[in-house]
Order: C-alpha cells, then structure tokens, then sequence
C-alpha cells in the first residue's frame, strides 16, 4: 500500500509541476482551492464506493442517485417546502435508491453490475421524467454560499464537509466491527458468514449508505450551481470507480483503503482542473480518466498474478479440491 | 494386453512440509480395474491428482506402456488417454448431454455443427455404455448419476486408455451402481485400465480385480481382489494401531476418561432431518464429554452440524439446547448461545486468508472487542496474541496475513478464532484434516484440555483412531443416518464396518428423494421467453390499437422494424458477448465513433463500400483492444469496456472538434433510406444479421465455444478449447457489427451527431437480458435478444401513441432491465 501512494503523490507532484509550467496562474491557492469544490462531490460518493468495492460489489447508479437527489430537493423548494425539509427528504430519498440496490443485490442475489446499471437508468429516468426536462433555480443566498462562499476568505465551503465524512468513513471502515464485516464480506463470504458475521445486512446498508452520501452530494451540487436539474453530473461514476480502483482497491474486493481513495482523487481533480485550464472539455478528458481506469485494474491484477500470493492462492484452490 | 501399462514408480509429494506421498509405486494395466482405497488423508487424491497432471511429483516418473511421460496439466494427460473423472464432473451446466459428451471434437463440416451426426454419435457412445439418456436436455437437469454417465460417454468419446474415477459411486442408488459396474466391466474388456477410487469395500470387492491399499502416503500392499477379504483390507488400512486405543500421547486423558455426568444432555437432537442430507437424527452431547461423529465423506455429518448452527435448513425435528427447545436462524444466534462450530474446510469456510491473523481470529469475537460498535484494537491484538502464544502458532507478528500461514498453522488459527468465543459446545469437524503429525498431536491435545474444562465438544472425523483416542462416545452416519452408537472400547473392524459397508432399504428411499423431478418438455425450455414476449407484443398492440388505431396498421411496424434495426444488430452481438460470461458497455460510444468515421469518409466522396469498410474496420480495432485487454491483462471486461466508453467518445469529440457532419452524400444514404422489394434497406440488412448470427451461435463450432466458455471455463480448457482466443474474437465481432448497426443508423438521416449513439448501449443490454441471455453467461439466444430490442422499440411506439411524454423512455428502459433480472432470479431460485 505505501507503494501506491508514493505513486499516487509522484504522480500528483508530476501534475502539478507541468500544469504551473503551462500557466503559472494554477498554483494560485484560491484556484487550487476552487478545484476541491468538483472533487467534494466526487470524493462524497468515492467514499461508499470504495467501501462498495471492498465488500466485492459495485454501484454504478451513484451519478444517477445524485441527479434524482437533487430533483427532490428542487421540486420540492419550487412548491413551497421548507429548504430544511427538502434537504432531508432529498437525503431519505437517497437513502432509499440505495435500499433498492442493496435489496436487489443482498437479499435477491442479483449480480451489482446489472442491478446497478439498470438502476443507473431508472433513476436518472425519473429525474428526467418527473422534471420533463425542466429547472429549478433561485435558491436563497444562504443555500447558495454552501456551494459557492467560502470561510476563512479562501476555503470552499463543503471542503470541511468532505473532510468530516472522509474521517467518518476511515473510522467507520477500520475501527468498527461494521467496517471489520465489509473487509470479512470481501475476502471470503462464507467464511464471515460462519463466522456470525450478518453478510446480507452488510451488503445492504453499505448500498444504502452509497445512496445517501450521493444524495448529499447531490445537495451540494445545487448549491455550488444554484440548479436542479435532471442530467446533472453525468457520466460522474466514471470518475468515482477510477479514484476508488486507482487508489488501490482491487475489483476482487477484501482489501482496499480510503487513504488511497483519497489521494487517487486528488490526482483526478488536478488532472481535470488543469485540462479545465487548457480548454480541454469534459468529455475530451474522459479518454484520460477510461485510460487510467483500464490501466490502474490493469497494473495491481498483473502485480498480483505475477506474486507469490498469486501462486499460493491458486496451489491451494487445487489441493482443496 | 501386455505392455499396455500405466506405472507410476516412487512418488513424492509433500504440502508445506507435510509428507503427502512418501514414494508410491502404483500400476494399472490396460483391461484391469484396479481398486485404490485408504482412510482419509492416505493419499489417494493426490495420487489421482498426479496422475492426471493436475500437478508435477516432486520426485518419481510416470510411465504410459513403458515410455516416461509428463504431463503439463490435465488436458495434457487427456490428451494422452489418462481421463479422470470426479464424483461431480466438470460439465457445461447449460449445454446438452450430444454438446458435453462431444465438447471441442463435434463433427462439422467448413466449421458448421453437424448435429444430426453429433446426435447420432453420442447417442452410440451411450448405447455402448448401454444407457439411454435424453440428448437434447442440459445436463444441469440430470441428476448426479446421470451427469456420471455423460462423463463416461465423453471419456469414450476421447478414446480415453486409462479411465480414473474418483469415488463415482457416492451419489449414486444401488440400481445405478450397479449399471455404473456393468460399464466399467464393458470397458474393462475392451481392453481400458480402471482406477477405481472407493471407501465402500464391498463394492471394491465385488468389481476389481487387484486393490491396492495406501496408508500415509505408502504403499500398503497391492493384492488381487479373489484372494481379498473384507477384514484384512481393514487391517490393512489401519496399520498396526488398529483393533485397541492405543495412541501414546493421549493416555493422560484415560484417567480423565469415564466420569461423564448422566445429567440432562448440553445438546439433544431428536428426529431431526433436512431434506437431501439427513434423516431422523437422534444424538446427545453432555458438558464434559466429547462425542465423536463417524463417517465416510458425503455421510451426511458437515450438513448436521451446518443445520445446528442454522445454515441449513431443517424439516423436522426437534433441537434441545440446555433443555430448552431452539432453532437458530444463523451462526450469530449460535454463536450468541454457546455453540461454535469449526468448520470443515479452514480455506473455504474458516480463514479469510488475505487479512492479518489479528483480523481472523477477531472476527467471531468482535462484540467481546468492542463498545458502541468501536473495536479495540489493542485488545483485540492481545488476545490474538495470547491465542497465537497458547496454541503455538507459528506467525511472526498477528499481523501477517492468515495466508502466508503453513496448512497446520492456519488451522490452529481457525481453532484459536473459534475458541476464544468460549463456547459451552465446540462442534469439530474435521480438525486435524490435512495437517503434519506433530501439529495433530497438538491439537488433540488441546481438545482433551477443553474437554477437562467441561465443555462438551463434538468431533466429527474420517479418521477412526483418533476418535477411538479422543471420545467418550462414537455415533456412525451412513448415507444421512446414525446406523450405530459405540462405546471407544469397541472393536476397530465393528465401527469401520458401521461406515462403510451395508446396504439397506433406507437408502433406497434417501436415494429417492434425490432424483430430479420429471424435465419440462423442450417445449417450454426453448419458447418459453420468446414465446411471452410475442404475447406481450401482442398485448400492447392490442390496447394501444384499441386507444389509437394507427398503432397497428402495417406500415407503422414496418417503421418500428426500420427504427429497431441498429439496436437488433447490437443486441445480437451483445448476446455472443453476454454468452461468452462478459459485457461490453463501449457499444454507445463506438457506435457514435463509427457513425461520425463513416460520415466523414462518405462526405469526402469516397465511394461506398469504403465507407462501409471504415466503419467495420473501426469497429473491429476497437473491438479487438477490448478483447486484448480483457484476456491479456486480466482486466474485468465491464472495467475494460467502462474505460473504453469514455475513451472511445473522447477520441472521437477531439478528432472532429465536436463538428457534426452535415450534408450526407445521396449514394451513402442510399443505405439506410433506399427499398428492396418495398422493405428498407436497414431491415433487411439487421433481418440478414440477426439470420446470419443465429448460424453462428447456434449451428457453428466457433459459437458453441462460446456458449462452453461461459457455461464453465475450466470445462471449456480441458476440452481443448481456445479460450483467449475465442473472446477476443468475439469482442472483435461485437465491434464490427457495432460498426455495421452505425451505419444502417446514420444512413437513414442527413446528419451525424456528435451525440450519437449516448446510451444506445443501455438499450442494447436491455434488449439481450430482456430476451432471457443469462447475464453470468452460458445461455442465451439471439431471436431472444432480437424480440427483446424489438419490445424495447414498440414500448418507445406505445407510449409516444398513448401520448406519454417521451421523457419517461430512461425510466422504461431501466425499470425493464431491473424487472427482467428480478425475474429471472425468481425463477432460477423456484426451479432449485
């Protein structure tokens, strides 16, 4: 694991340097500051996903849950709600797209991908439906500064947010016996459920969790663009599944750790705010971000096979037998 | 007959220092059955394994008709005439009994299946085994000894010289050994070498001509079977120690010995059954006392002690803990009462192998770690610390992966886990399975300690001895059932027999409830799915009609098929995808890359067919890079394909500065707007793929490879079959006719969008699953896949005619996927 972050932070290094040689304007604090308001929402949903994938399963709705989030949270501001109100119902609505997954993949047994991707359809179809391709902007100033304002005149405002949750999530994934039932799940599920650990219920609320951390970055996201609308953050899983997979969990699940997450997702953050710089647009950068996706899976199943734990694994397969 | 010989001269083998083999010789003639028998942990899977390549000696030769040979891996020694064959063999679940028997050698001609000499030739094969089995049914719907005889039928098929058979006779009735023996003696006369590996020495008795027996991965004896008796192969097994109680070690437990308390039995189990495993089970277990459980593997003891603990369910019966009636739901509420269970097999079920030993042994004890749901990690690795001290695990720090352990070590961590919840019951079972005799002793030790604490323990074993050493009480299971109660003092022979031979009229009815209801006819099986969807097309056409007229007249569906011809292409490229056990989501993207390339080569005026080739060619590299990532880099293809979906639109969004193009030229969109015979071109072109892949998937070799890959690779391999190979291919095919569903689309306008093509592979995927392509792989067909895409595109038809805003297309879709999975996984579980 130092292995990889000592990558991840080279690598960080690396892109820092070249983009402040092409403009001496991106090492401004205010700018780099500004660049951690995209990455809150991205980091807010990496964080469950890294869990996600430690306990062998996957969420590909995540972007979709945001944009169905923050549909709730706009329609119900338009007709009258309390803004305290539709912050929560967004939240519990979140909440309740994870409860859909988790359903589907712990207690039917469906396969994560599939019931994620249709998932991925369906919400991100109801944001559209119910919106008919409408917007809802306006929000009060007060709403608005958590997106947008700053403390301490340089500090984004949901900066500390991300923070608060990122310390949360490592607490709860290494010092508590839920995080210690994840790490079991992903490593060998019969053996943890011999082992009295509940693996369904597990399963579950880790979705459940994923859809509520969505939710509240998809509150964040209207209030850094003062709009709930139905495409918003497409494509966005993308970049949550790059930064949890770059930062060293395997697909294979059982080990994994948010710190990697973390630094995995400064490195994509500066990588698409210094492209920002340049002009190069959103899609454009995803030839990047597909690129090191493919080759971060790529690089830690080939160090794996070709280590001696590879091997000792597969000659014990075969003596079990 | 002569010289006809396998011979496997002194072999060696050891795991992790424990001696496996110790220099076994071992010869089968060709027109022989020889019989090779021994306790548990003799010997005699790894000397299987060895002789069928799975792994190297690591001392010793093998020889076939006096030449050395080596095998590289099982297809190696396939591919040399040594077949074995486990007591479940490796099929492809979803494929026919014609398929597996003939699986990488159907007969073709220019690489077309010919099936009707495919039939008639498994259905010899079978005939020569003289059985008759269905040709047409997927072998998952055969029972145990069914899927036996398929097995067999391909060893015949691969002209196999030395057949090894692995414990064929567990699973089956006695009818069906016996038309399993009338086989073997068949072959046995056509000259084939059996090795026939048993517990039930009856059986051996009855059918082999020579026995050869192992003890500690020795040589025993080898001895012809008429000069044989029951008793001296028993001796024989159990070496000197057997007949008395006599391990060296263990006499200090003597004096410990008989003072069992006669009070209220800890555990009582009364009549209790689960169905297919066991039957009217009665057994007690007193605090301060250790029963043993004997048995053969397969008896029906792992499952007794799963279904105490509530991993399996019961039927009936009654389970009395502390005197008090109970039934656990799941190990936690076990665990919570007193009772654990070590389970069986420590790498499957006891270790999670990549996490620290700290970790492991944590596990079942983290409610004693933790407050408010916070471990303590410190006293977690005390204790750990402590267990790893007292049991003498040999690790450097608790905080080495479990996995780097040795075989006995790692057990001793799965007994320190397990033991630290200090529980009233400890359920055994098999503890000092596959560990060295050091490390054994140990451990039995141990078990007397807890014993002299006044825990009751149950011990389930395969090793007689040391439950003759350990036990206060012995209860044997035969075929789900206890058949007898011993006292320690008991004749070795008497409990051995108990286990292993007898047959009574019980098992006829325990064999019973084992085989498999009546099949479902074809009928069902192959129109079940396409048949609802057409009812449901039906349906829709009929309310929609109903509402507004328009909906049904001719025309308007010749404008659905028109409209749902990319999509049919693709859904037909993505159920060989699917088929093969893989996913490929770049099919959006690469249909927007190619439609744009096909533009842009049309607009320059470049003739026709190299538009076509640009798009096909395009298609196919992508493709290719798909399938070269997925097998060379071991990368999951929906990671592979994820990534590409944004590489592929990107390059493409960069290339052409995200300009449409404008202005198709007439000849180019000739293709998508021109008629043959009053149809348009885009039909008849998806009608002639779909045509075209259905011949593929169905008809030709290249096709059933697939269907064999995805139904179970390892299958697949030791049949012979290319595996990379096959999946790049068939990602290079779902590129190009990516490509080809990109034209056909972007013809039909006089612009191509940068757009093009965004979540076009959401359809399609909602097109093959809906179409009832399994989405683990295995089975699927494209006229599935192909009415799917076509109920997707009258759906989109029915609601714009019931005048539902379109916005709720993306709802549809995935609320299609989600119900149709939903309901295949309904179904899978009512069929089980």
């Amino acid at each position: 694991m130092t292995m990889r972050y000592a990558i991840l932070v080279g690598l960080w290094v690396l892109a820092m340097v070249t983009f402040t040689v092409r403009s001496p304007e991106f090492l401004r604090p205010s700018n780099l500051l500004d660049m951690t308001r995209h990455f809150t929402e991205i980091g807010i949903m990496a964080l469950p996903m890294t869990v996600l994938l430690i306990a062998g399963c996957i969420d590909l709705s995540v972007a979709s849950v945001l944009a169905m989030a923050s549909i709730v949270l706009g329609w119900t501001y338009r007709f009258g709600v309390p803004l305290s109100v539709g912050v929560s119902l967004a939240l519990v609505s979140g909440g309740a797209m994870g409860a859909v997954n988790g359903a589907c993949v712990a207690y039917l047994r469906l396969p994560p991908v599939i019931v994620t991707l249709a998932t991925m359809a369906l919400f991100r179809g109801l944001a559209i439906g119910v919106t008919g391709g409408d917007k809802v902007s306006g929000f009060p100033e007060k709403f608005i500064a958590l997106g947008q304002g700053h403390f301490l005149f340089i500090v984004p405002n949901q900066l500390p947010i991300l923070l608060l949750l990122a310390a949360l999530a490592w607490f709860v994934l290494h010092r508590t016996v839920w995080g210690r039932h994840i790490f079991a799940v992903g490593a060998n599920e019969t053996a943890a459920r011999f082992s009295g650990v509940p693996v369904e219920a597990t399963k579950f609320w880790s979705f459940v969790a994923s859809g509520l951390l969505a939710a509240m970055a998809g509150v964040l996201y209207v209030a850094r663009f003062n709009t709930a609308k139905a495409d918003a953050a497409m494509g966005a899983e993308l970049d949550v599944i790059t930064a949890s997979l770059l930062g060293g969990t395997p697909i294979t699940g059982g080990e994994g750790s948010l710190i990697g997450t973390f630094l995995a997702l400064l490195l994509l953050s500066t990588l698409r705010r210094g492209l920002d710089m340049a002009q190069v647009g959103t899609e454009q950068q995803a030839i990047l971000v597909g690129a090191i996706l493919i080759g971060a899976v790529a690089l830690s199943t080939l160090q794996f096979r070709r280590g001696a734990m590879a091997n000792k694994l597969m000659r014990l397969k075969f003596r079990s037998e | 007959m002569t010289g006809n010989v396998l011979m496997l001269r002194d072999i060696r083998k050891s795991f992790d220092g424990a001696k496996a083999l110790k220099g076994v010789d071992l010869e089968v003639f060709g027109g022989e059955i020889h019989a090779l028998i021994g306790e548990n942990g003799a010997g005699k899977s790894t000397l299987i394994k060895i002789a069928g390549g799975v792994f190297p000696p690591e001392a010793g030769a093998i020889s076939l008709d006096g030449k050395p040979v080596r095998f590289a891996d099982p297809r190696d020694a396939q591919r040399q005439g040594i077949v074995v064959i486990h007591q479940t063999p490796t099929l492809c679940p979803h494929l026919s009994v014609t398929e597996n028997i003939l699986l990488g050698h159907l007969p073709t001609r220019w690489s077309i299946v010919r099936w009707r000499e495919a039939r008639q030739r498994a259905a010899k094969l079978l005939t020569q085994l003289g059985v008759e089995l269905p040709l047409n049914v997927p072998v998952s719907e055969l029972s145990a000894a069914q899927q036996q005889l398929v097995a067999l039928a391909r060893a015949l098929s691969l002209q196999a010289r030395w057949l090894i058979l692995d414990e064929p006779t567990a699973a089956l009735s006695r009818p069906e050994t016996e038309r399993l023996f009338a086989i073997l003696r068949q072959l046995k006369s056509q000259g084939v070498g059996v090795l026939f590996v048993s517990h039930r020495l009856e059986e051996v008795l009855e059918l082999c001509d020579r026995i050869t027996v192992l003890r500690d991965g020795e040589k025993v004896a080898t001895l012809p079977a008429e000069e044989a008796k029951r008793e001296e192969l028993i001796a024989l097994m159990i070496g000197a120690r057997g007949g008395g109680r006599r391990t060296s070690e263990l006499t200090e437990k003597q004096a410990l010995h008989p003072q069992t308390s006669r009070d209220e039995p800890i555990l009582r189990l009364q009549k209790l059954s689960s169905k297919g495993a066991f039957t009217d089970v009665n057994l007690d277990v007193h605090a301060g006392e250790i029963v043993g459980l004997f048995g053969l593997v397969g008896a029906g003891r792992s499952e007794l002690a799963q279904a105490i603990i509530g991993l399996r369910p019961l039927n009936k019966g009654i389970i009395r803990w502390q005197g008090k009636p109970v039934r656990f739901h799941n190990p936690q509420e076990a665990l919570m009462a007193g009772i654990s269970y070590l389970p069986e097999d420590r790498l499957r079920q006891g270790l999670l192998l990549p996490r620290s030993v700290r970790e492991n042994i944590g596990l079942p004890n983290l409610r004693r770690f933790s407050r408010f749901c916070i471990v303590n990690e410190q006293a977690e690795a005390d204790a750990a610390q402590r267990q790893v001290k007292t049991l003498r695990v040999r690790a450097a720090t608790v905080e080495q992966p479990a996995l780097h352990l040795s075989g006995g070590n790692q057990q001793k961590v799965a007994l320190a886990k397990w033991l630290l919840t200090e529980p009233k019951l400890f359920i055994l079972d098999e503890p000092t399975h596959g560990i060295d005799v050091a490390t054994k002793a140990e451990i039995h030790r141990l078990i007397v300690d807890l014993k002299a604490q006044g825990k009751a323990i149950l011990l389930i074993s395969s090793e007689l001895p040391e439950l003759l050493a350990l036990s206060d009480r012995i209860f044997v299971m035969r075929q789900g059932r206890i058949v007898g109660k011993f006292d320690p003092n008991t004749p070795t022979e008497q409990i051995f027999a108990a286990a292993f031979c007898g047959r009574d009229k019980e098992r006829e009815k325990w064999d019973e409830s084992k085989v498999p209801s009546t099949h479902p006819s074809s009928f069902t099986r192959y129109f079940s799915r396409e048949l609802s969807l057409l009812l449901f097309i039906a349906a829709v056409a009929a309310f929609v009609g109903w509402r507004n007229p328009p909906f049904v007249t001719p025309a308007h569906w010749l404008d659905l098929l028109l409209e749902s011809a990319p999509t049919l292409i693709a859904a037909g490229a993505m159920t060989a995808v699917i088929v093969s056990g893989n996913l490929d989501l770049s099919v959006g993207s690469l249909l927007g890359a190619c439609a744009m390339a096909a533009g842009h080569v049309a607009k320059a005026g470049l003739p026709l067919p190299i538009a076509i080739l640009t798009a096909l060619a395009l298609g196919s590299f992508v493709g290719l890079v798909n399938g070269t990532l997925t097998t060379r880099f071991f990368v999951p293809s929906v990671v592979v394909t994820l990534g590409m979906l944004g590489i592929v639109r990107g390059t493409m969004l960069v290339l052409t500065k995200g300009y449409w193009v404008t202005g198709l030229p007439e000849n180019f969109r000739w293709l998508g707007t021109g008629k043959i015979l009053y149809v348009p071109n885009p039909v008849w072109i998806s009608l002639l793929t779909l045509l075209l892949l259905w011949l593929l998937l169905r008809q030709t070799e290249w096709g059933r490879d697939l269907y064999a890959i995805g139904s179970n690779g390892e299958a697949a391999r030791l049949a012979g079959i290319p595996l990379r190979r096959r999946i790049v291919g068939v990602f290079v095919l779902c590129g190009m006719l990516t490509g080809l569903a990109a034209l056909v689309y972007t013809a039909r306008f006089p612009v191509v969008q940068s757009e093009t093509g965004k979540g076009f592979e959401l359809q399609v995927i909602t097109a093959a699953v809906l179409g009832g392509v399994n989405i683990f792989g295995g089975a699927g067909s494209v006229v599935g896949a192909a009415l799917g895409a076509f109920v997707v595109a009258v759906l989109h038809s029915a609601l714009t005619f019931l005048m539902l805003p379109g916005e709720w297309d993306l709802f549809a879709l995935g609320g299609l996927i989600l119900l149709s999975v939903v309901l295949d996984g309904a179904r899978q579980r009512l069929r089980r």
